[in-house]
């Protein structure tokens, strides 16, 4: 390689380097942090390990094996139980949202407004920074569920 | 003996978690950046790193360099949303087709890079534009570049002066077509 041509790649990588890495912006830390340790605090059970004995597809199946079992067991406990006093028809996973204090409607509306997306207004941000979270934490709980 | 982050990191401990935001979000972030084009989009992928991280936080104890694993996850994940993006944009241009045959569609633009140096990385190949943001933005040596990207050594410095020819010569052009 020449010496020009050493030259011209130096000042390529300078200008890289230049314009290297991004500071967090505001708020993104605060939000990172708090969505850990909702995922902290939502796995607190045994700790997945690397190599465990039960592997996804089998603990799927296994999964589903379970559930298969309750509902036999619980289905005619549960119609005879309706009978007698019913149930809410609120469903468990909305219940588990609003016990973990996500405000579900005001989700579901950011999340399908439709709005193009633009640079939000500086007042807005806290709101949108909370919606956003809200959103995460749905999420979270829903990837549990499923 | 102290505990070492990694080890702090499996025990779950929220305190490493911030330690390991503080000292690798801006390289995280830029290097993210520069793989996606997009800085919303790398603020949601550090995002979602922190929480696989937590997650599999198990893992991490057995982990020999932090820098290198963290590094590794970013880029399957960047990789992962990438083939997402992929079918997604398939769909949505297939709706904004026929928005646009209704006369309906009112689309924002797409997210631009912000200036020539970033619209040339951009161009660049995808693995070539990795050895880039891992050297660059994430500062990993060639090294640690070749344990991340699964490649050798030679590999990885011969992708990155590769990168900088493809970008002298994309910058060149721009130049000329003023």
């Amino acid at each position: 390689m020449s010496d020009l041509d050493k030259e011209s790649l130096d000042a390529i990588e300078r200008r890289l380097i230049a314009r290297a890495g991004l500071a967090p912006p505001a708020g993104h830390r605060d939000q990172v942090l708090a969505v850990v340790r909702d995922t902290l605090a939502e796995n607190r059970g045994p700790l997945e390990r690397a190599g465990a004995g039960v592997d996804v597809g089998s603990r799927a199946a296994l999964v589903a094996m379970a559930l298969s079992a309750a509902l036999v067991i619980v289905a005619p406990w549960a119609a005879v139980a309706r009978t007698a006093a019913p149930v809410p028809a609120e469903n468990r996973l909305v219940a588990q949202a609003r016990a973990a204090g996500i405000d579900l409607p005001v989700a579901a509306v950011a999340t399908t407004s439709g709005q193009p997306l633009g640079a939000p207004s500086p007042a807005a941000l806290p709101d949108l920074l909370e919606l956003r979270h809200d959103a995460w934490r749905l999420r979270t709980l829903l990837q549990g569920e499923l | 003996m102290a505990a070492t982050l990694a080890e702090l990191l499996a025990a779950g401990d929220p305190d490493a978690f911030a330690a390991l935001y503080d000292r690798l979000a801006f390289r995280l972030l830029g290097a993210a950046r520069t793989l996606t084009g997009s800085v919303a989009d790398a603020e949601d992928v550090v995002q979602d790193l922190f929480v696989e991280l937590a997650r599999g936080r198990a893992r991490l104890a057995a982990v020999a360099d932090l820098e290198a694993y963290v590094f590794t996850m970013l880029r399957n994940a960047i990789r992962r949303r990438g083939r997402r993006a992929a079918i997604d944009r398939r769909a949505v241009l297939a709706i904004a087709a026929a928005g646009q045959a209704a006369g309906s569609f009112t689309g924002s633009p797409p997210e631009l890079p912000d200036d020539e140096l970033a619209a040339a990385v951009a161009a660049l190949p995808e693995a070539q534009r990795e050895v880039v943001a891992l050297k660059i933005d994430a500062s990993l040596t060639f090294a640690e570049i070749a344990a991340v990207t699964g490649t050798s050594l030679n590999t990885a410095a011969s992708r990155y002066r590769y990168a900088l020819e493809k970008l002298r010569t994309a910058l060149a052009d721009q130049e000329e077509d003023r």
